[in-house]
């Protein structure tokens, strides 16, 4: 009896401790104050406000909003034919290609941007968004494959035999039968690459110039100089976008057999 | 060339294992043949050679008088009822019915009749627009054998297709599909283990093992004449016996070690020498002349008793009685003899 | 065959040719000198960057800060985390795993900078639990949370709880509970159970998931950065301090490769681990899969 309330209260602590963060920024981000205070003075939207008339902050969000369609883009157009040969390729270093091919994964961030930054600097390359977007299609190209790779290894091959069979040639069956069923896989890829890379501040920081910062450079940038909840107001409206991808995601795939699938 | 199936000496080699060896089988048009064998023995190998999965290491297949050895699986006109039915789970049944006629580029509205049709015949019409996620499995198989049927392949194929259903379904799924193909007469390869199922559905039954075919015939003639130790063994027949046969006055008698004397049929050709004989359950029966023994074991089956009887001599065999003779009971006495029709002479 | 495999395989050259080509340059520049002043380098090569971290004790300190903390974190990650995941896959209840699976999902994405900055709200000195602490009057003076390596670990296993969680969740799903049923009908306790069951045949997946959160706390740099407030000197920090303090890309390039063997060689004995125990929990299958 003691012992299943202890479970239950440390079961209730776990998820207080996980979602604590979350729910108080945004609480947070309503505070009328500057300062973090308690009891709260008041609640107000004005820091919603100050996020939304800051050049930095708009400029950061069209940026960031722009970068992530554009790698999320790219990235699965390039995961497809990889997954593909991964999972079914017929040579030999399929494993080391995977294993190659996931290697930006087990990379510290700081060490991938600051290679970048070096290789973008040896070859003269200073447009930010074009190297944010080279550097991020290749540290989310791994997120892309894995899923999509596990859409793969669902399939059932003799559906494919069976249209092969029935007169499909190996590109219609490729379209019809097999393209189809990877549509989970693909959902699942593209969010996580578009949330990785609205998210990602290790590498981007050494790549991007004034002109293409994203949102976690901004409000790093915010945090370092200024005090005051503005970018409460930001973590909030990321976290409102996260939780709708993510519910998305689950309506459409089924979060559970998502993450069994691993 | 005539037309059916013509398997000319097929084989396969996996790296260094002989998947399958000499595989040479003639079917004729709108006939059934069933590939029966243990799980390994390649009878599924040899029917995606057919279906083109597996390219042939050696031989020729020839379809309906074509040689298709080397042709792409889509252009092969096969069609292959898989283990799983192998549905498109993104598909309605009507799509995947619909499937193979639109690779074909057939008119929308010969299709749409084709499928109906196709539907009809195996009784899913209510069933079109249902996903195969919610089929039944016996619904998932008649769904799988509609969409085979519609592109009215040269062949059909069918891998183990009764396997997943239950014992019941299974038989009225067998009666079904028998019933059908003889009414479109399609050439159709069955794969099975199943002995019962080999009997029931086949003009023709070829035995595997080990890659090759030990035996091809008519179902009642490896049922009735079993060439192999295999063969006898895997069409059911329970008592092999070692011993040799001997010519004894007017006829001939095997001679078992540890049980007796067999009388053998007078048309039989097997000249004398060490050799075994096989006797199903079916082919002793009792007589007061036979060889004593007693009942130790015994198990209903539904019309008979399977007994187990230990003879005096120290042999064992198993017999069928019926179920309303008393000397089924463990303990009775009987004496036991074999009808020479059926008793089969296999070489040692 | 051939050519449409080479056709397929065009993207995935492409961005390994650019990804080790940028480490190539990368690892190149580590055997410059950086050019006093300015953020150029210069020949001639050498092995002094090198030299001078392997040498220096202080430096070598800093490495080995990163371990210890990244190996700690990583099995206090294990230990809180496991009994959730365990709970996650065995609750008969659909709404708590997919609220429970929600939660975890939603925490992992949701943005890094974004939870420093709000740890370093909730932690900091005018923050909300010394505000709380000192209004209910339990303290009369502010406890340090942030600024120090109690505040980093405090955020990097908040991020790294969902990590863990979902991949041994799904080794924990895929058991099948007739290995528990049956253990508890032949007398086991649930504690013993656990212990003998359910434990080692997921130990693979807990291995793994040790390996996946020991890397991400190896390489974490967003919450040392906001929370350590250059007081807690982690290797990630130390190689962004080279780069855009000292401007010595050449010795960042020499820390970041010895950074890279230290990491893939803890990597590589968590993998032989969990190879190793895989084949023991295949074992316990009756080798099936072994």
């Amino acid at each position: 009896m003691i012992s299943r309330i202890l479970w239950r209260t440390y079961l209730a602590a776990f998820f207080v401790f996980l979602l604590g963060p979350v729910a108080f920024i945004a609480l947070y981000s309503l505070n009328d104050a500057v300062y973090f205070q308690l009891p709260p003075p008041g609640l107000s939207l004005r820091w919603y406000g100050e996020f939304f008339d800051s050049r930095i902050f708009t400029r950061a969000l069209k940026n960031t909003l722009l970068l992530s369609t554009t790698v999320t883009v790219i990235c699965l157009l390039f995961a497809v034919p990889t997954a593909h040969l991964v999972v079914r390729g017929h040579f030999r270093g399929r494993e080391l290609l995977n294993n190659l091919i996931l290697s930006p994964l087990i990379m510290p961030g700081v060490v991938t941007g600051i290679a970048f930054l070096s290789a973008f600097g040896v070859l003269d390359i200073r447009d930010g968004f074009f190297r944010l977007t080279v550097a991020m299609t290749i540290f989310c190209l791994p997120f892309a494959v894995r899923a999509i790779s596990a859409s793969y290894h669902g399939l059932n091959r003799q559906a494919e035999e069976a249209a092969r069979n029935l007169g499909a040639t190996r590109l219609q069956t490729w379209c019809k039968v097999l393209l189809p069923q990877l549509r989970p896989g693909l959902m699942a890829g593209g969010v996580f690459i578009f949330v990785e890379t609205v998210d990602n501040f290790s590498i981007n920081v050494f790549l991007a110039d004034r002109a293409s910062k994203t949102l976690p450079i901004a409000a790093y940038e915010h945090i370092r100089d200024f005090d005051d909840p503005t970018v409460a107001a930001m973590a909030t409206l990321l976290s409102i976008v996260t939780i709708a991808l993510v519910a998305l995601m689950d309506r459409l795939v089924g979060l559970d057999r998502f993450i069994g699938q691993k | 060339m005539s037309d059916g199936v013509h398997l000319q000496d097929i084989g396969k080699d996996y790296d260094t294992v002989t998947a399958v060896d000499q595989v040479a089988l003639d079917l004729p048009k709108g006939t059934l043949l069933t590939l029966l064998g243990p799980s390994g023995c390649g009878k599924t190998t040899v029917l995606r050679m057919i279906a083109g999965f597996v390219d042939p290491s050696r031989g020729k297949i020839v379809l309906d008088g074509t040689d298709v050895t080397r042709v792409p699986p889509e252009k092969r006109g096969t069609a292959m009822v898989f283990q799983n039915y192998a549905l498109f789970p993104h598909m309605t049944v009507f799509d995947n019915v619909a499937f193979g006629l639109r690779l074909r580029r057939q008119k929308r509205a010969a299709i749409a009749n084709k499928v109906k049709a196709a539907l009809d015949l195996v009784h899913l019409a209510d069933f079109a627009k249902r996903y195969p996620a919610e089929l039944s499995g016996g619904q998932q198989q008649r769904a799988a054998l509609a969409r085979c049927l519609v592109i009215e392949p040269r062949v059909l194929l069918l891998d183990e297709p009764f396997g997943a259903l239950d014992r019941h379904l299974r038989e009225s799924m067998q009666t079904e599909l028998r019933k059908l193909q003889q009414q479109l007469a399609i050439t159709t390869v069955l794969v099975t283990h199943d002995q019962q199922e080999a009997l029931a559905l086949s003009d023709y039954v070829a035995v595997m093992n080990r890659g090759r075919v030990e035996q091809f015939g008519p179902p009642r003639e490896v049922y009735d004449r079993p060439r192999s130790r295999f063969v006898a063994d895997f069409m059911g027949v329970s008592n092999v016996l070692a011993g040799r046969v001997r010519v004894h006055g007017e006829g001939r008698i095997f001679e078992a070690t540890g049980y007796g004397a067999f009388r053998l049929s007078e048309n039989g050709t097997e000249g004398e020498g060490d050799a075994l004989l096989a006797l199903r359950p079916d082919a002793l029966r009792l007589d007061p002349e036979g060889l004593p023994g007693v009942v130790h074991f015994s198990a209903l089956t539904g019309a008979h008793y399977v007994c187990e009887v230990r003879l005096d001599a120290g042999g064992e065999l198993t017999l069928n009685l019926p179920r309303s003779d008393p000397r089924s009971a463990p303990g009775s006495r009987i004496n036991v003899s074999a009808d020479p029709a059926e008793a089969v002479i296999l070489p040692a | 065959m051939r050519i449409s495999q080479l056709l397929l395989g065009f993207p995935a050259a492409l961005i390994l040719s650019v990804l080790f080509g940028a480490y190539a340059v990368f690892f190149a520049v580590g055997l410059l000198t950086a050019v006093p002043n300015t953020a150029d380098v210069a020949g001639p090569v050498t092995l002094d960057n090198y030299a001078r971290f392997l040498f220096e004790p202080s430096y070598l300190a800093i490495l080995w800060r990163t371990l210890w903390l990244s190996t700690l974190l990583a099995v206090l990650t294990a230990v809180l985390g496991y009994p959730v995941a365990y709970f996650i896959a065995r609750t008969p209840s659909s709404f708590l795993r997919r609220f429970m699976l929600g939660a975890l999902v939603v925490t992992m994405l949701a943005g890094s900078v974004s939870r420093a900055y709000s740890w370093l709200v909730i932690l900091g000195n005018r923050g909300l639990i010394n505000s709380f602490l000192l209004w209910t009057g339990l303290t009369d003076k502010t406890v340090p949370l942030v600024y120090n390596e109690l505040g980093v670990s405090i955020a990097l296993v908040h991020f790294l709880l969902p990590f863990f969680v979902l991949t041994v969740f799904g080794a924990i799903k895929n058991l099948p509970t007739s290995l528990e049923e049956s253990a508890r009908n032949l007398g086991a306790g649930r504690a013993r159970v656990m212990a003998k069951i359910v434990i080692p045949l997921t130990f693979p997946a807990i291995a793994g998931g040790l390996a996946i959160v020991f890397s991400l706390a190896m390489s974490a740099f967003v919450f040392p950065l906001v929370l350590g407030g250059g007081r807690v000197r982690l290797l990630s920090n130390f190689i962004y301090d080279q780069v855009f303090v000292a401007f010595d890309r050449p010795f960042a390039a020499a820390v970041s490769l010895i950074f890279l063997v230290v990491a893939l060689t803890a990597l590589m004995l968590l993998t032989l681990l969990q190879n190793h125990t895989r084949r023991l929990a295949a074992g316990g299958f009756g080798g099936k899969g072994a």
